[in-house]
């Protein structure tokens, strides 16, 4: 308390210097709010699961996307619930942030949102969302039921903050005809547990146009060039050579050999097929967006990408000759690694009408919502049941494959769940900062973690410093 | 002592008609200055000086804030970046602007209003609709950029995909929007009062003449507005970057408020932020000081 | 007002060239020959220049115009083939509130609009008009309100209008152009000071009061200033995302810019749809423009005031 009071203060002779004194104290209340923001729910105080009473409520609903879903669901949960009004708003990913934290400052969040849920952790540390274990036990809903990657995600020091919606799952593609060309079995998975002979193989699918420019590119392991060559698989191949990222919940690992190692050989496949010039030329041909892909149109030869491009092929590419298996760990070819991405249903801290708001996620969340999840956005599940019912499975315009992505799912990992969370994805996985200083040269592999060390670990110590 | 004397002299210069007129057609602002603008502008200056999350308990840290931004390598990067930035596209924006306004004004020009239009459809056009058609633009084999450029039997650069050329990329794309200086120095020329040119043409001389004693000092103050605006914007440059190559390749495009940005939204860390923006708002501040120092040397106030 | 209706008096020669130095000098021995060529030349340019500067406009309504299979060839083709139309009709149907999106941001417009021009141009006229204790100090502090990051002061702005009670209107929206933009206000004065002293001193030796001063000389010797003014604060409103963004949080508050958003679907955005929404959003700020521009050729010729 007398902290804040200092600062207040401190804030009076601010004031008087920058306002010359004339009108400084007309100004007090609003410029002193901010520094004593809506406490937030702590876990001393989680709620209590009580009936939803039956008087009218209107809850506000915040997501980054997926109306075309939502807005039924809301039709459908007016009959259920009559006096229950849901204000859904939708903005495009990665816009609610903002949003959302001012909202919170200002003690006015959402009654529920659909969260990114590596950014749950970020959120649930800093005492940005409802604990909700009370709800969880009251309506019987089980952990064991999730997959665990999911559900792992959503919980911060022992307490659930949020109920996992659906994921996706991130594969090596190779194009089947790309490999017959070059006389390789079109029906074998392509050897990622060799990383070796990968960096072979890209070079030798890589082909050359006649003004020197590639033409048909072999493999780029690699997000730094944006989502063109792939998506997520900077994270696959850091755990499939056994990288964590941290060593604890306070210390980071981002100078892990392993992960030096990793850098190493992304640059390596790089050089391979001709250099960062090389390669950045080829991908800033290709807008990243849905129908837009090289590999659909027969010019990227492997990719390490997410299960959603089945739904993209089958739209966009429907002759295109494909496999699709999981990536394996290191030098183990009977054993694969996955990345389990995808979304979470969370209650903002401070947020009024807990009931009413879970028993309008929990209905979201239900078995048949969950298949209807699955068919109509194509995504997988949460909940195992419905990820592996034929229901989900044959809806899929690829049934073997999308068998196989939904149930590897059981073993897929999940990103460091961690204050400093967004610092290891904005390091490590964003292009822009980070794993680019290695690919564009600027520092070696083991400068390159040394400085993403570095940034962690005072992202951490920050973090428990103020906790 | 010195608050006290500034506010007996204003109070007695009340009396006065100008002053009394000054504070009537003033007030608009000055009411709105204090409601919406000095608090949040005082309560961010506190702010820089905590470890504000919005999320957790603040506490008060004194300038430790500003003491870390010197241990910040990306910070040191945005700056550069920035700055490179600024000191490229504003002038270079300026004399396109300058330009382009001046043929515009042509009296011999016919289609006046279409090419006009023309000239400012990109500043009217969001972004974001348009981040899919610049990187085709600047895509380095087919893009109309660089096959412009392959006309001169050059190879053209590897625009947005190269460090070295990712902010150049970004400048060309900034001279696009020079519709809104184009369009205030436009308005601006149609104040040159003809007689002068007349007193020009008397005295014989020549269009660079005209150019350089009568044009160029009755537009210069909307010059200088538009230098003043053009620095104060590009210091905070942040769209382009956001949107279309986050800061990458490898940091290139790291502007200072993207930094900013992320620091107070990504990261909750919205103390060090403020911090940052009131380090940004000195050097702004100063340099818009010595920029109004050196204005009174070539702007020329017609009314005054 | 004598003084104001004399200003309005044609000038006989106003036909000439002004501001770019063609050669039209009598004296000058080429001219017969060079003057042709300079202006064929100069329409050379420009024509040149427009069709780049207007290309971009040209690409968002053309891509709103083509078929899947031609959006997705890449380099791009320059001309729809075949013209699609119905991706308008499309867009209506998957964005159903795309009309209220339109109509709360002409609302929001046009009350910004309105506030910007009466208030602007008040505080405009006093920071270059008058010379007051504090004046300088307070313009110092009008500029300085543009320099500090916004993204630092969302926050406490919110505040502010959570205090206000204002958290889930539209007024956090527009009531603040009614207190005047320091852009906008530093622009007015800009053209304001080069407005000779003397017309006003003359108009008060007439009678005229101080209001009739900023009316009847002020604003109608300034239109040029005045529709640049109206321009950018149309533009800004119309396009301005970051603000609905934080204060609106009803789907049907939504202005266009915000709305544009409903077309990034799941893992997929619905491209042509959203190039003929974004079709619709520019096309009022095109042809606003091309109305309002001709106010710049009415410049007034202040001929025999000064000099």
């Amino acid at each position: 308390m007398s902290k804040k009071l200092l600062s207040r203060r401190e804030f009076l002779r601010i004031a008087g210097v920058a306002a010359g004194g004339v009108v400084a104290a007309s100004c007090v209340p609003p410029a002193a709010a901010p520094v004593a923001p809506a406490e937030p729910a702590t876990g001393a105080e989680a709620p209590k699961a009580e009936a939803p009473a039956a008087t009218a409520v209107t809850l506000a609903f915040w997501t980054e996307g997926w109306p075309e879903w939502i807005d039924p669901k809301i039709e459908a949960y007016k009959a259920v619930k009559p006096e229950v009004t849901i204000d859904f708003v939708t903005f495009k990913w990665g816009e609610m942030m903002p949003k959302l934290l001012t909202a919170t400052a200002g003690g006015t969040s959402p009654n529920a949102i659909i969260q990114d849920r590596f950014r749950m952790a970020g959120w649930a540390a800093r005492g940005g969302a409802t604990a909700i274990d009370d709800f969880i036990t009251k309506f019987g809903i089980k952990q064991e039921d999730y997959i665990p990657a999911t559900w792992a995600e959503c919980v911060w020091q022992g307490k659930t903050y949020a109920l996992p919606w659906q994921t996706d799952g991130r594969f090596i593609f190779w194009n089947k005809e790309i490999f017959e060309a070059n006389d390789l079995d079109p029906e074998v998975a392509p050897p990622t547990e060799d990383w070796a002979a990968m960096t072979e193989l890209a070079k030798k699918l890589t082909k050359t146009a006649s003004d020197g420019a590639i033409d048909v590119m072999g493999f780029v392991p690699t997000q730094t060039l944006g989502a063109v060559y792939g998506n997520g698989g900077d994270f696959v191949y850091a755990w499939a050579n056994g990288a964590t990222f941290l060593k604890d919940e306070r210390t980071a690992f981002m100078d892990d050999p392993r992960l030096v190692e990793t850098l190493t050989w992304e640059y390596d496949v790089q050089e391979a097929v001709g250099g960062i010039d090389a390669a950045s030329t080829f991908s800033s041909g290709w807008p990243t967006t849905a129908g837009y892909s090289p590999f659909g149109a027969g010019k990227l030869a492997m990719m390490t990408n997410g299960d959603w491009n089945l739904a993209n092929f089958a739209k966009y590419y429907p002759d295109l000759k494909f496999g699709m298996a999981p990536w394996r760990m290191k030098g183990d070819a009977s054993n694969s690694t996955g990345f389990a991405g995808g979304f979470c249903m969370a209650i903002p801290a401070g947020a009024p009408d807990l009931p009413e708001s879970f028993d309008w996620l929990q209905y979201l969340l239900s078995y048949e919502n969950q298949i209807d999840c699955g068919v109509t956005l194509q995504a997988i599940p949460a909940l195992i049941k419905a990820a592996n019912s034929d229901e989900v499975i044959q809806s899929s315009p690829y049934p073997e494959l999308r068998k196989m992505a939904n149930e590897s799912m059981q073993y897929a990992n999940f990103r460091p769940v961690s204050p400093a969370g967004q610092n290891i994805q904005d390091l490590w996985a964003y292009p822009g900062t980070g794993r680019d200083w290695v690919l564009y040269g600027q520092k070696t592999p083991e400068q390159a973690c040394a400085d993403m060390q570095t940034e962690v670990q005072k992202a951490l110590d920050e973090f428990w410093a103020s906790v | 002592m010195k608050h006290k004397r500034s506010l007996l002299t204003l109070l007695r210069g009340l009396q006065s008609r100008d002053t009394f007129w000054f504070y009537l057609f003033a007030s608009p602002w000055i009411l709105g200055f204090l409601i919406f603008s000095l608090g949040p502008m005082i309560a961010s200056l506190v702010l820089s000086l905590t470890n504000y999350s919005v999320l957790m308990p603040t506490r008060f840290m004194g300038v430790q804030n500003y003491f870390a931004m010197s241990q910040d390598n990306l910070l040191r990067v945005s700056i550069f970046n920035t700055a490179y930035y600024a000191l490229l596209a504003v002038p270079l924006g300026e004399v396109v602007a300058l330009v382009l306004a001046m043929m515009l004004n042509s009296r011999v020009l016919r289609g006046r209003s279409f090419l006009r239009a023309a000239f400012y459809v990109p500043s009217i056009m969001p972004i974001v609709a348009l981040s899919i058609l610049w990187i085709w633009l600047l895509q380095p084999r087919f893009g109309l950029i660089n096959t412009f450029i392959g006309l001169f039997g050059m190879r053209g650069p590897n625009w947005l995909g190269d460090p070295s050329w990712a902010k150049p990329g970004l400048i060309l794309m900034s001279l696009l929007g020079v519709g809104g200086n184009m369009v205030i120095l436009l308005a601006a020329l149609q104040d040159v009062p003809v007689h002068l040119y007349e007193a020009a043409m008397l005295d014989g001389a020549n269009g660079w003449n005209k150019f350089w004693h009568v044009t160029l000092p009755m537009i210069s103050p909307a010059i200088f507005f538009t230098l003043i605006i053009g620095f104060i914007n590009s210091f905070q440059v942040f769209t382009q970057s956001y949107v279309m190559t986050g800061g990458g390749p490898a940091d290139s495009t790291l502007f200072y408020v993207l930094h900013l940005y992320r620091n107070a939204f990504e990261q909750f860390k919205m103390g060090y932020s403020s911090a940052m923006a009131w380090f940004l708002f000195i050097i702004i501040v100063g340099l818009t000081f010595v920029q109004f120092k050196l204005s009174s040397r070539w702007v020329y106030y017609g009314g005054q | 007002m004598a003084v104001s209706d004399g200003l309005r008096t044609p000038d006989p020669r106003s036909n000439w060239p002004r501001g770019m130095g063609l050669p039209t000098d009598q004296a000058f021995p080429a001219y017969r020959v060079l003057r042709p060529l300079g202006t064929l030349l100069l329409h050379i340019v420009l024509i040149a220049g427009g069709l780049l500067f207007v290309f971009p406009l040209y690409w968002l309504v053309t891509t709103s115009l083509k078929s899947d299979a031609q959006l997705f060839v890449f380099p791009p083709p320059l001309i729809p083939n075949p013209f699609i139309f119905t991706h308008y009709g499309e867009a209506l149907k998957s964005v159903p509130l795309l009309p209220v999106y339109f109509l709360n941001t002409a609302m929001l417009t046009g009350l910004n609009l309105a506030g910007a021009l009466i208030s602007c141009t008040m505080v405009a006229y006093a920071f270059a008009r008058y010379n007051a204790p504090g004046s300088r100090i307070l313009f110092a502090l009008l500029l300085a309100t543009m320099m500090l990051p916004g993204q630092v002061t969302m926050i406490p702005l919110f505040l502010v209008f959570r205090g206000l009670g204002w958290i889930g209107t539209f007024r956090p929206l527009w009531v603040p152009a009614f207190f005047g933009n320091a852009f906008l206000i530093f622009l007015l004065r800009q053209f304001f000071s080069s407005i000779p002293k003397e017309l006003f001193d003359a108009a008060r030796i007439d009678g005229c009061g101080e209001f009739g001063q900023f009316w009847r000389i002020m604003l109608p010797l300034t239109k040029p200033a005045l529709t640049t003014l109206a321009i950018f604060q149309f533009q800004w409103t119309w396009n301005d995302f970051m603000g609905p963004l934080i204060y609106i949080s009803k789907q049907n508050m939504k202005t266009i810019a915000l709305g544009l958003q409903d077309f990034y679907k799941t893992n997929s955005v619905l491209w042509q749809q959203l190039m003929a929404a974004s079709t619709l959003m520019v096309l009022p700020i095109v042809l606003l423009f091309f109305f309002l521009q001709r106010y710049f050729i009415e410049g007034i010729a202040l001929t025999g005031l000064k000099g």
